[in-house]
């Protein structure tokens, strides 16, 4: 694509992209800590998730002053205009998903306090390690505009809800077990919650890049599976 | 994206010392140049101040002339009631004249022919006229009053002197007296020329006046501005709006171009030959002088026509064509009255060109001596112009001063006539 | 339904994509002399709304507008071919007179150019030459009626006898596009109508502008997307004689089709 003939405008452009590029590294960090410092009960890596949280909320409305200040400045028209409003838009889910991770890590440092439920670990480590690697494969897709791994992602979303529903049942199991367990399985049932929510968020992300590229919403409803319909 | 880049800032000191270097002498090319402007509109204005003075002091004598008052009495002994004409009433006067000398007329009659040299006869016309409206008179004293003629009155103007030898003179030492007397009696006296403004042309000088001139150039301007304003400007508004740009288009405007240069006595020439000789056109008309003129006047007029059409923005056209008009209702709704103040100017100074011109009018025969006003557009008549060469070739030294009045006279209507066309101008201008 | 059609739909108040079609370009091309000015074109332009021309300078937009009320009659050596019908009727047939088709189909310019005429004289000059008006009381009215659909009665009432020229700029628009509707035409053309304005005053006559569509079909050209953008139901890219592509507005300035048309609404070339 060419460029745009005020070099300045060209520029702001990019720099909006690059701070939301730049934000997603800072989030999946924040996700991927959060991750490992439940699995390996890292009370360290937990708060330090919790402190950073900070960096992200500043991102986002960093983000946003620039893509308020480019519409009332520069009038983007087309798909410079979608490109502006997708970078407020994604920005907006990985603050919410900095959100879901500095809360992941706040429960962990009440789960470390009881012990440690290895199976249930496991689970969690599996399930993180997916919602990680959709994060990572769809903020590449935002940043390469590659709409194929975008869509990739989207119509992968019933793999995190199925690994959150038989997570679900686990824990119901525990719970009903050994009732000593529960608080420890309830705050585990929401950092499961929080990881299916994360991913709801990246599929977020790949409808708003779809819409970016092609300029048109998705049609059809993502695949989902309902955990309340078992 | 520039791709030079802009010179530095360190050539900027460089480049002001040269600006200053110039400067100077800039500077005083430029006031030279005014200085020779000024130099030329002095020069043109003291041409002009030459000119008109010598014009003026040549001519406004004219307006001043002397006039004799002399109570006559009309003796019935010598006016016979029945035969009026056969009364010889212009030596009634000298004889009241002589008498109011105190002297008397001697058997030859010598005095008295030496006073009637010395009074217009238009005193004996006035008696003439009084007493054949009034026969009764016969028998009374009439006062009659009337101007003095040419060589008496050179004499109160200084220009007949005393110190020339009396063989030159016109007049004798003896009729130098009796005027010198007659100022003393005050039965002369000196006032304004009216007669000048009033009268035809005379073979008399004193008697001699523009009117006839006068009005025989306003009956010809007449003619010219009905045939050549209307005209021209029509043909000028289809030239320029209406006709298709081709080669054909090109040669009309290039031959009415050249018509405004053609010399004027070729217009003369053709109209005698049309005008006169083939469609017998009474010679010496205004209605003739009308045709050539307006024929002379007609490739000025479609000219500044012309200009002054273009000189209307193509958007009023647009914005009459853009509503529905059509062409004509554009052109003559919109762009011609917008036009206006150019075509008037247009107009107005080819007819005060008109006024002035003479060797056409000379060879169409406004020359001939035409003594009262002319009657109508058939009639013979005279222009300003010829009335100004008719005077200049007249032997009489007394006309002499009248040339310089008549062209007062046009100098007059000419200024005239331009502030017209300058009120005209202003009145219709309009902003757009 | 879509994004984009959701935008387009909210645009349409009062003149959906699918109106009637009051004008009707076929493969139109024009000649100046030897040089093409316009390649082909073909649009339809709806009735009761505004349709909206964009491009770089000499693209064709003007040739076309002209054409369209054939004031292209006017410039010597210019061609025209093809169809242009106003309500199936096409404009360059033999058997219509221009002048009829201009008292249809009025026209705006870029510089106001009212007549150096008295205000009401203005409005009133072309209800006369057309025989509209019976009698002075009509045209009274008349232009009284023009004067307050143009938003210019308050500010003129009092001095209608004043010469039109002493306006302010956007009032003489104003008054310009008062004297178009008092023929009652049923197309207005504006050639860049607010581009020797202010910004208030272009405000004006945009406001204006959304007023008549509702009563006429209005054709623009603009050199500003942003007003395109703002006043028109429907767009049209022309460039270099060329109609690139036309649409709904909302979809041309979201996501248009083409990749010049994207080009130049984002300014990547002008």
């Amino acid at each position: 694509m060419t460029e745009h003939i005020v070099r300045s405008f060209e520029d702001e452009l990019n720099s909006v992209t690059a701070e939301c590029a730049r934000m997603g590294g800072l989030t999946e960090a924040q996700v991927a800590d959060a991750v490992t410092a439940v699995v390996k009960r890292n009370q360290d890596l937990a708060a330090s998730v919790v402190g950073r949280d900070d960096k992200l909320d500043e991102a986002e409305r960093d983000i946003e002053r620039r893509a308020i200040r480019l519409i009332a400045l520069r009038q983007p028209m087309a798909n410079d205009l979608r490109r502006t409003m997708a970078a407020m838009k994604v920005a907006n889910n990985l603050e919410r998903v900095g959100d879901l991770a500095k809360n992941i890590a706040k429960r962990t440092l009440v789960i470390i306090e009881s012990e440690p439920l290895t199976p249930l670990t496991r689970s969690i480590d599996r399930m993180g390690k997916l919602v990680l690697t959709r994060l990572t494969s769809v903020l590449d897709a935002y940043t390469r505009s590659d709409l194929d791994r975008a869509l990739a992602v989207w119509s992968q979303d019933d793999e995190v809800d199925e690994h959150y529903n038989s997570l679900f049942r686990e824990l119901l199991t525990y719970m009903m077990g050994d009732p000593r367990t529960i608080t420890a399985c309830a705050h585990m049932l929401f950092v499961a919650k929080n990881l299916e929510r994360i991913g709801d968020h990246a599929t977020n992300i790949a409808e708003i890049v779809h819409y970016e590229i092609t300029g048109e919403e998705m049609i059809t409803a993502r695949p989902k599976t309902d955990a309340l319909s078992v | 994206m520039t791709d030079q880049v802009i010179a530095p800032a360190a050539g900027r000191p460089a480049l002001r010392d040269a600006v200053k270097a110039r400067l100077k002498a800039r500077h005083a090319q430029e006031m030279r140049f005014r200085l020779y402007g000024r130099l030329a509109i002095v020069l043109a204005l003291s041409f002009l101040a030459i000119l008109l003075g010598r014009i003026v002091l040549q001519g406004y004598t004219t307006f001043i002339d002397y006039q004799m008052s002399v109570p006559v009495y009309v003796d019935p002994a010598k006016v016979d009631r029945n035969d009026l004409a056969g009364a010889n009433f212009d030596l009634l006067v000298a004889e009241a004249v002589l008498a109011k000398l105190g002297e008397k007329d001697d058997d030859l009659g010598e005095k008295s022919s030496k006073v009637m040299q010395l009074v217009s006869n238009d005193l004996g016309f006035q008696l003439l006229k009084q007493v054949r409206a009034n026969p009764n008179l016969i028998g009374k004293t009439v006062t009659l009053k009337g101007p003095v003629r040419a060589d008496a009155s050179l004499y109160y103007k200084g220009e007949m002197k005393r110190a020339t030898a009396e063989g030159d003179r016109k007049l004798d030492d003896v009729q130098l007296n009796w005027l010198d007397q007659l100022r003393k009696l005050g039965m002369v006296t000196s006032g304004f020329n009216v007669g000048f403004l009033t009268r035809s042309d005379s073979t008399e000088p004193e008697q001699a006046g523009v009117l006839g001139a006068v009005v025989g150039s306003a009956l010809m301007l007449l003619v010219t501005a009905a045939l050549a304003v209307p005209i021209g400007t029509l043909a000028a508004c289809y030239l320029e709006e209406f006709a298709p740009k081709n080669r054909w288009t090109d040669i009309i405007e290039v031959n009415i171009n050249n018509l405004a240069a053609v010399p004027s006595i070729v217009y003369g020439l053709l109209g005698l030959a049309v005008f006169i000789n083939w469609l017998a056109v009474p010679r010496s008309s205004p209605l003739v002088g009308g045709l050539v003129m307006a024929l002379m006047a007609l490739p000025t007029v479609i000219i500044a026509t012309r200009s002054a059409l273009k000189a209307v923005p193509p958007s009023i056209r647009e914005a009459a064509l853009g509503i529905g008009a059509s062409k004509t209702q554009t052109v003559f709704h919109h762009v011609l009255p917008l036009a206006m103040p150019g075509v008037m100017t247009g107009a107005i100074l080819s007819l005060a060109h008109a006024l002035g011109e003479t060797a056409p009018l000379l060879m169409i025969g406004m020359i001939s001596f035409v003594p009262g006003v002319p009657a109508g557009f058939t009639s013979a008549a005279t222009v300003l112009p010829v009335q100004v060469f008719i005077w200049e070739n007249a032997s009489e030294r007394a006309f002499h001063e009248r040339t310089a009045a008549a062209i007062m006279v046009l100098l007059v209507f000419m200024i005239l006539m331009n502030l017209a066309a300058i009120i005209l101008r202003r009145r219709f201008e309009r902003r757009w | 339904m879509n994004l984009s059609s959701q935008i387009t739909a909210d645009r349409e108040v009062g003149a959906p994509v699918d109106a009637p079609t009051k004008l009707n370009a076929k493969g139109v091309n024009v000649f100046y002399g030897d040089k093409q000015a316009l390649f082909d074109v073909s649009l339809d332009m709806p009735e009761k709304a505004v349709t909206a021309l964009i491009g770089p300078s000499g693209c064709g937009k003007s040739t076309f507008l002209r054409c369209i009320n054939r004031m292209n009659d006017t410039i010597p050596g210019c061609k025209v071919s093809g169809r242009i019908e106003l309500d199936g009727e096409d404009v360059n047939d033999k058997g219509l007179d221009p002048v009829l088709l201009r008292a249809r189909v009025g026209m705006v310019f870029q510089k106001p150019n009212p007549f150096p005429k008295s205000i009401f004289e203005n409005v009133a000059y072309g209800p006369r030459i057309h025989g509209v008006a019976k009698d002075k009381a009509e045209l009274e009215h008349i232009v009284e009626t023009s004067l307050k659909r143009a938003s210019l009665w308050n500010e003129v009432s009092d001095r209608l006898h004043q010469p039109g020229t002493g306006l302010s700029g956007g009032q003489q628009q104003r008054l310009v596009i008062a004297r178009a509707i008092a023929v009652n035409p049923e197309v207005i053309l504006m050639d860049e109508p607010c581009s020797a304005l202010d910004p208030i005053a272009t405000a004006k006559i945009e406001e204006l502008m959304d007023e008549l569509k509702q009563e006429y079909c209005i054709v623009i050209v603009t050199h500003s997307m942003a007003q395109a953008a703002r006043v028109s139901q429907k767009t049209a890219f022309f460039h270099m004689g060329k109609l690139v592509e036309s649409g709904p507005t909302g979809q041309i300035f979201t996501n248009p089709r083409e990749s010049r048309t994207q080009d130049y609404i984002t300014g990547r070339f002008g």
